[in-house]
């Protein structure tokens, strides 16, 4: 390789890596799923559980809303295999939440709505359910 | 305590079944899953409502025996690696942990998990540093933050809370 082709390429990944950081990318050691928890109950304290996803080193945890159904807010939190949870902590649509440290375990997503209250106000029968839509990025 | 624990699972049951899906019970301590394990932390784990709580409110019965094993080395080794963390700093005598137990029926994931943090418990013995063994039993997702200091003692202070005057 030339040495004006080295300058083309460090320019290129220099460019990438900025890209990359820009649209808030996971590093490269990190694990990352999207998913949707349906039917979240309004107004309960119920909790929902999402996927399951390996926490392979002490690092940050954290899960963002992508989107949900009229945009309600959602408190998340996690459970490792063998019981310890992370806390909760809630978000509204297109906001992270980040636990840092987290020790390495196989960990499942939970959700609830935050703030419980009648989504439905009109069906004197339920009080509603939301659908979130989400993305959960560990430390690989 | 064994009263407490039964009206929890009845409740899981009944909710259940308003649900037409299936019936949520805790598992049994004679239940293969538990063979190999100590008899009295299996009867604390499925006495103690946190624990009983995060069991059941797994969604499959799968989950949940995973769930139970995992809970139970996670008692036995949070209070394991708490006291080797005192007399460590207390003393400055360097650790040695013991392996984790085997199991005729190691369940996924929480059995190849606890292998994990063995291994990972281990390097930090092996860093020579106490510190590093923090995190493992304070703060909020440590195991110490919820596991009971003493067994059975449900309402007395948590390992992270018998830490206090050292570290």
């Amino acid at each position: 390789m030339t040495a004006a082709a080295q300058v083309r390429r460090i320019a290129a990944i220099t460019t990438g890596v900025g890209i990359a950081l820009a649209a808030g990318l996971p590093a490269a050691n990190a694990t990352v799923k999207t998913s949707t928890i349906n039917d979240i109950d309004c107004n309960a304290t119920s909790v929902k559980t999402g996927v399951s996803i390996v926490q392979g080193h002490s690092g940050a945890f954290k899960i963002k809303q992508n989107s949900s159904t009229d945009d309600r807010r959602t408190d998340w939190t996690a459970r490792s295999s063998n019981g310890n949870d992370l806390g909760y902590k809630h978000t509204s649509t297109g906001e992270t939440v980040t636990w840092n440290p987290v020790l390495p375990s196989t960990y499942t997503v939970r959700a609830r709505k935050y703030v419980p209250s009648d989504c439905s106000p009109l069906n004197p029968f339920s009080d509603g359910s939301y659908d979130v839509n989400y993305t959960v990025t560990s430390t690989s | 305590m064994a009263v407490a624990t039964c009206a929890l699972a009845c409740v899981a049951t009944v909710a259940a079944c308003g649900g037409g899906s299936e019936t949520v019970r805790l598992p049994s301590a004679g239940s293969a899953m538990f063979d190999g394990l100590p008899t009295a932390v299996v009867s604390e784990v499925l006495e103690n409502p946190d624990a009983t709580r995060k069991i059941l409110e797994e969604e499959t019965v799968s989950a949940r025996d995973s769930m139970a094993q995992g809970i139970v080395i996670n008692f036995m080794t949070c209070r394991e690696v708490a006291a080797a963390y005192r007399q460590w700093v207390t003393e400055g005598v360097r650790p040695h942990l013991a392996a984790v137990p085997t199991v005729s029926a190691p369940q996924e994931p929480s059995y190849p998990d606890a292998q994990a943090i063995h291994a990972r418990l281990e390097s930090l013995v092996a860093s020579g540093d106490p510190s590093q063994l923090e995190a493992t039993l304070k703060g909020p997702s440590s195991c110490g933050h919820w596991i009971p200091a003493r067994p059975g003692d449900v309402s007395g202070p948590t390992i992270e809370d018998s830490l206090e005057d050292i570290g």
